[in-house]
């Protein structure tokens, strides 16, 4: 019974929490990692929404909360992908506030990571790769196979190459999945183990209590990385996808 | 949104607002003209995690497409030997391709702090320290 409760694995698993009917062969149950996607983005749409609700011209404090999200985003948009960058702005921001804000979510005790479910980051990473792909083919048409063929080379080396290129660019949406998926479940993980470990010291008596005091440092230590993480990790995953879609928009380099 | 919006305005605030078109142009030209330098703080667990991930990626689709082309043309096992190897080389590109990210980044941020811009710190520097 003790080791259930200081599972560090159990707080990943997906149990359905409203059971709903198939209709159309799609089973409709709601389980806690969908309802916390619905939450994430009721929280970001309607978040904002309330936060620039009035438009003042001089932003009050809420309203500059959400003008310093949109600067940030738009900073880094315009700066990798410079003017021609701007149409892929809302995609970006949304990308930018989903994984934000379901990272966020999921550092409050009870609640559930959604972004620590491989499932989810590589739906994320796909959207973004078949965006890229479009984008691609739509602005330079077959020209955008150029990418994966760099200038310069002897053309035996080619026949090497391309395929190396081919696979390491079908590689990007995994990467990028992984990469989130890696960061927020080894830290939740961690999380969890050390206030395992707290709990588990503390059920030995005074000497376990005045132990457990080490292990409750380091995962208060751990959730200020958490915090510093899921910023940093929405944000990569933002930036990887402003860099992808540049190479689709300008694929010699 | 390039173009400003060039149509005519009510007549009695035009200068008001041809003043405020002005000034908001201007911003807006200043604005474009800074390119704010972007990095990812790196600490060692993310840095891993970002050469591991691309190594795994390489070799997961390398081997994915090699299994598909055993299936479609029934060459088995060469396809998914090939594809692996393959994406081993893939892999090995992610990573040079993150290190070379990584080295700009190292050489942008000495350039700042007005050391040599060499693309990698010294490694014969850290240990006069």
């Amino acid at each position: 019974m003790a080791l259930l409760e200081t599972d560090p694995m159990h707080q990943f698993v997906v149990q359905p929490v409203l059971e709903l009917p198939t209709l159309f062969g799609i089973d409709l149950t709601i389980t806690n990692a969908a309802l916390f996607m619905i939450a994430t983005t009721l929280i970001t749409s309607f978040g904002l929404i309330l936060l620039t609700g009035r438009g003042a011209m001089v932003p009050t404090r809420s309203q500059s909360i959400a003008e310093l999200l949109y600067g940030f985003v738009a900073d880094m948009v315009r700066s990798i992908m410079g003017e021609e960058g701007r149409r892929f702005f809302p995609y970006v921001f949304t990308l930018f506030t989903f994984i934000l804000v379901a990272n966020l979510i999921g550092m409050f005790p009870g609640t559930y990571t959604i972004t620590s479910q491989l499932v989810v980051t590589f739906a994320l990473a796909l959207i973004s790769f078949t965006l890229v792909l479009i984008t691609g083919f739509a602005k330079n048409g077959f020209g955008f196979l150029k990418l994966f063929a760099p200038a310069g080379l002897p053309p035996l080396m080619y026949i090497l190459i391309i395929p190396i290129e081919v696979i390491s660019f079908l590689s990007r949406p995994f990467s990028l999945a992984i990469r989130l998926f890696a960061n927020m479940m080894a830290g939740h993980t961690l999380l969890k183990l050390f206030g395992g470990f707290v709990l588990s010291l503390s059920s030995l008596g005074a000497v376990g209590i005045a132990a457990a005091v080490l292990p409750l440092a380091v995962a208060t230590a751990v959730t200020a990385l958490e915090l510093m993480i899921a910023f940093l990790q929405a944000y990569v995953f933002a930036v990887l996808t402003c860099i992808y879609l540049n190479d689709a928009l300008h694929p010699t380099h | 949104m390039s173009e400003r919006d060039d149509r005519p305005k009510t007549p009695d605030r035009s200068e008001d607002l041809k003043d405020f078109d002005r000034r908001l142009s201007e911003k807006i030209a200043r604005h474009r003209g800074k390119t704010p330098t972007e990095t990812e703080t790196s600490n060692a667990w993310s840095t891993s995690v970002r050469y591991g991930s691309g190594f795994a990626g390489g070799v997961l689709v390398g081997t994915g497409l090699g299994w598909a082309v055993d299936r479609v043309f029934d060459v088995a096992p060469w396809g998914m030997l090939v594809g692996l190897i393959l994406g081993f080389a893939a892999g090995l590109r992610n990573i040079m391709r993150e290190a070379a990210a990584a080295n700009e980044e190292n050489a942008a941020k000495a350039g700042n702090t007005g050391q040599e811009a060499g693309a990698v710190p010294d490694p014969d520097a850290t240990k006069e320290d």
